[in-house]
């Protein structure tokens, strides 16, 4: 899927949640993340995803969501990898919609998900975040290191120094 | 025509890895360099061809040469590709390239569920406004016999998008 195929997507997730539940001014939340996220905040150079990933969605759209097999809701198991004050942190997705707003973590907390994961592609999408200068690497040093965030967040200790690991490797190809 | 598995598998994968054919070699020279999130899809479409084992061989020294080898080896044990596909056997990379066909074969069947709930609040919108079928046909200049047809409940006669704009006139029209 292009960019213009995930907005689609989701105005269409969109317009049906309009059409069930009606428009009212306590509109639904959405939180995406993975490499569509990435792709709808311009953060990577890649240019097409396999799906769209949820991390969480109010309960009155799942149902709706459910229907989209192209939507993968069941990233929930991955918040163990995500920084824990990450909500603080949300960025509103710039999408026109009635019923839903759509939003994804920092560029930061997503480059730390994108830590754990290490594949090429995610790899990739690090790069593409760096190289478009939308990083902050103060926050993302806090994310990486403080006591409060990613360590908070893990539940296995091993996975966290690998991912350390995998942020120290980037910071030294960088030059930081 | 209807659209088939491996019709659905090389058209994405030409989508994915940005390779204009089939060749599998070029496809795998892709996933190894720009665009490694096509990996799946393009060992997939190598199934589907029989040619697991040969992308497999062909990815020898890669980053992706184990993972291949691994999926060949369930092909070999499993029924099916399209079994597999649906089976917790593979990582769920694999699965999304399932997912992302029964996307597109299903496409049809989601915009009709979405029509017949604008079909339902267009006649809720006439009945309200007390206006005719007849006006709101006319201000669209649609074509009658589809337009009356939809609003006596036949869904395939509208895109989503015309659908949507009978929904919004109805609602606008004093």
């Amino acid at each position: 899927m292009h960019k213009e195929n995930l907005i689609e997507i989701l105005q269409g997730i969109d317009e049906e949640a309009a059409l069930l539940l009606g428009v009212s001014s306590s509109r639904a939340r959405v939180i995406l993340v993975g490499g569509a996220a990435f792709m709808l905040r311009d953060l990577t150079t890649r240019q097409v995803t396999h799906d769209i990933d949820v991390l969480s969605a109010d309960a009155v759209v799942r149902g709706i969501i459910a229907s989209y097999p192209e939507v993968n809701g069941g990233v929930a198991a991955f918040a163990d990898q995500i920084p824990y004050n990450f909500e603080d942190r949300l960025v509103r997705l710039n999408l026109s919609t009635q019923a839903i707003d759509f939003f994804a973590p920092s560029t930061e907390d997503l480059v730390v998900m994108k830590l754990y994961a290490q594949r090429p592609n995610d790899v990739q999408d690090i790069d593409g975040a760096i190289a478009s200068g939308q990083m902050d690497w103060e926050l993302l040093e806090t994310l990486v290191y403080g006591d409060d965030e990613a360590k908070a967040s893990c539940l296995v200790e091993r996975r966290y120094e690998e991912m350390v690991r995998a942020y120290e490797t980037i910071k030294a190809r960088w030059g930081r | 025509m209807n659209l088939t598995f491996k019709g659905f598998l090389r058209g994405y994968c030409r989508e994915l890895t940005g390779v204009k054919g089939d060749n599998l070699q070029k496809m795998l020279a892709a996933v190894v360099t720009e665009a490694p999130a096509a990996a799946e899809a393009v060992m997939v479409f190598a199934a589907e061809q029989g040619k697991a084992a040969y992308l497999a061989n062909l990815a020898q020294g890669t980053w992706v040469a184990q993972a291949y080898v691994e999926f060949a080896k369930k092909l070999g044990e499993a029924e099916s590709i399209e079994k597999l596909l649906q089976s917790e056997e593979v990582p769920e990379r694999y699965r999304k390239v399932w997912f992302a066909w029964l996307a597109r074969r299903d496409a049809i069947q989601r915009d009709r569920r979405v029509i017949s709930l604008m079909l339902d609040q267009t006649q809720a919108a006439l009945a309200n406004k007390q206006e005719t079928a007849y006006s709101l046909c006319k201000l669209l200049g649609l074509n009658r016999g589809n337009f009356y047809a939809y609003l006596r409940g036949d869904v395939t006669r509208v895109s989503r998008a015309t659908a949507r704009r009978i929904l919004e006139t109805a609602r606008a029209m004093q």
